[in-house]
């Protein structure tokens, strides 16, 4: 009985994780480098945020939704990250944070500087939503990384052409209501970061773009999963959403 | 051959450290660019451990690719890393302390003395110069070693290159030389006295076991006459470790 139970307790303890990554898609120093920078980022911006709750800097407004976005943009990309190496491991690069998409970079520049123009050329004409932001952005986050997690080894930041044996027809959890959930978060995700910073023009134009790019991808995409899946997709495809406007 | 052990790196361990170094400089970086208090210094120098800690998996993971880990940031999991973190403690401790009225008090109560704490620029500057050469010196060390740097000495007899080009032609022992130099220039940043003088008895007697230790190996298990004949020809040039002539 004491064996049994020591036993037991020694087999809870014991450290089962098992690396299935590929050792030349990524370069640890790199890793490490881009977890820091992230690392920064959030602290900075986090004690600043603390420091300007008690008075001891005067932010303006703009700083505190700015120090605010570059804490959700850190942390989506550290998900990012984490999520691909926990629940999709042997797909693991040294860029799935993905950090190297100049384009989202480009979004959160232009961001910043919608609303640090907007305070400079118009201060009384205050229009945001912070609180509404707030949720929506983790609408997005939670529902974009539930989805890494539900589909696992089945997901990728790139479309496949090629059906490989690990990938499944994922129709549970968070699939069962959204067929590309990762997608609706992203969606989701940005519209709360920009509502958040009260960027109306950034928002029209990022939706305008967004929904382009995602209306484009979902059509491609099913193509390729239709040819995968065939007819067990077409049900799916009558059941469950993609939950972004317009985009059947 | 894999290019090292993936094992042996757990990413999401690696991800986790080094966001948590990130935090701490980030944080200690605000506070510094905020407030000049008494305790910048102290800010400045959780920043260089950090710093520290970063390079030492970042040199491990570039320049001996084989054997790094997720421990390779020297943090937990190795051996001295407690009594590392031991002497950060005090080191921390006799900053605060000797800033403190408490501090004042005592020295004033027992020996009359009126004592008030400066913080001294060359001091810090001096600090700040040693801790940059220091680590400049133990990563350029890792780097021209390559795949024969350990953080363990090496016991096992496989056949291995003797370095004696680049930094090993100035010194023999650099990356000791540049931790020594990052260990006690972090005591003349913080302007600790009592830390310094204790540093650079514990190194000295520490550098002293170890050298002597893996020199004996290295000439008498690995290189033999080269050795001898290179340890005649390049100094050791770490202050205060006198080692013995015959191995």
């Amino acid at each position: 009985m004491s064996n049994l139970h020591n036993s037991d307790g020694e087999n809870s303890y014991q450290y089962n994780w098992h690396a299935q990554y590929d050792p030349t898609k990524v370069d640890l120093s790199i890793v490490a480098l881009k977890s820091l920078g992230l690392g920064i980022l959030i602290s900075v911006n986090f004690t600043m945020m603390v420091l300007s709750a008690c008075n001891i800097i005067n932010s303006s407004p703009a700083i505190t939704r700015i120090n605010g976005y570059l804490i959700f943009v850190s942390v989506f990309y550290l998900l990012e990250f984490f999520s691909t190496c926990l629940f999709n491991n042997s797909e693991t690069d040294d860029d799935s944070f993905i950090l190297n998409d100049i384009d989202l970079h480009i979004v959160h520049v232009v961001s910043i500087l919608e609303i640090l123009g907007k305070t400079w050329l118009f201060p009384s004409f205050i229009i945001d939503f912070p609180i509404i932001g707030l949720c929506v952005v983790f609408l997005g986050q939670f529902s974009r990384t539930l989805a890494m997690y539900t589909a696992k080894e089945s997901f990728n930041h790139y479309i496949q052409r090629e059906h490989m044996n690990k990938h499944k027809l994922v129709t549970w959890g968070i699939y069962r209501y959204l067929r590309h959930p990762s997608y609706f978060g992203f969606f989701w995700w940005f519209i709360g970061t920009q509502l958040w910073l009260g960027n109306l023009a950034v928002l029209a134009l990022g939706l305008f773009k967004l929904w382009n790019f995602f209306n484009y991808r979902i059509k491609f995409e099913e193509k390729f999963l239709i040819n995968f899946f065939g007819q067990d997709y077409t049900d799916y495809k009558s059941k469950a959403r993609t939950g972004i406007p317009f985009i059947e | 051959m894999a290019l090292y052990d993936t094992n042996s790196n757990p990413l999401h361990e690696i991800v986790l450290t080094s966001l948590a170094l990130g935090a701490i400089i980030g944080t200690s970086l605000t506070l510094c660019l905020v407030q000049k208090t008494k305790n910048t210094p102290l800010f400045a120098y959780s920043i260089i451990l950090c710093i520290y800690y970063l390079n030492e998996f970042c040199s491990t993971a570039k320049y001996q690719t084989k054997i790094v880990k997720a421990k390779s940031f020297l943090i937990w999991g190795n051996n001295g890393n407690r009594e590392f973190l031991l002497m950060q403690t005090a080191t921390i401790w006799e900053f605060l302390f000797t800033r403190s009225l408490v501090c004042v008090k005592l020295l004033h109560a027992f020996f009359g003395i009126t004592y008030k704490k400066q913080t001294n620029t060359f001091s810090i500057v001096l600090g700040l110069a040693m801790i940059a050469v220091g680590l400049f010196i133990r990563t350029l060390a890792m780097k021209t070693c390559g795949s024969s740097f350990s953080h363990y000495i090496e016991t096992t007899n496989r056949k291995q290159k003797l370095i004696t080009t680049g930094i090993y032609g100035w010194f023999r022992h650099p990356s000791y030389l540049g931790f020594w130099l990052f260990a006690v220039g972090c005591q003349v940043l913080l302007g600790n006295s009592v830390g310094l003088v204790i540093n650079l008895g514990v190194l000295s007697w520490f550098f002293k076991r170890r050298i002597e230790f893996e020199e004996w190996f290295l000439v008498h298990r690995i290189f033999g006459d080269q050795y001898l004949q290179y340890r005649m020809n390049v100094g050791n040039w770490i202050p205060f470790v006198i080692l013995k002539k015959d191995l």
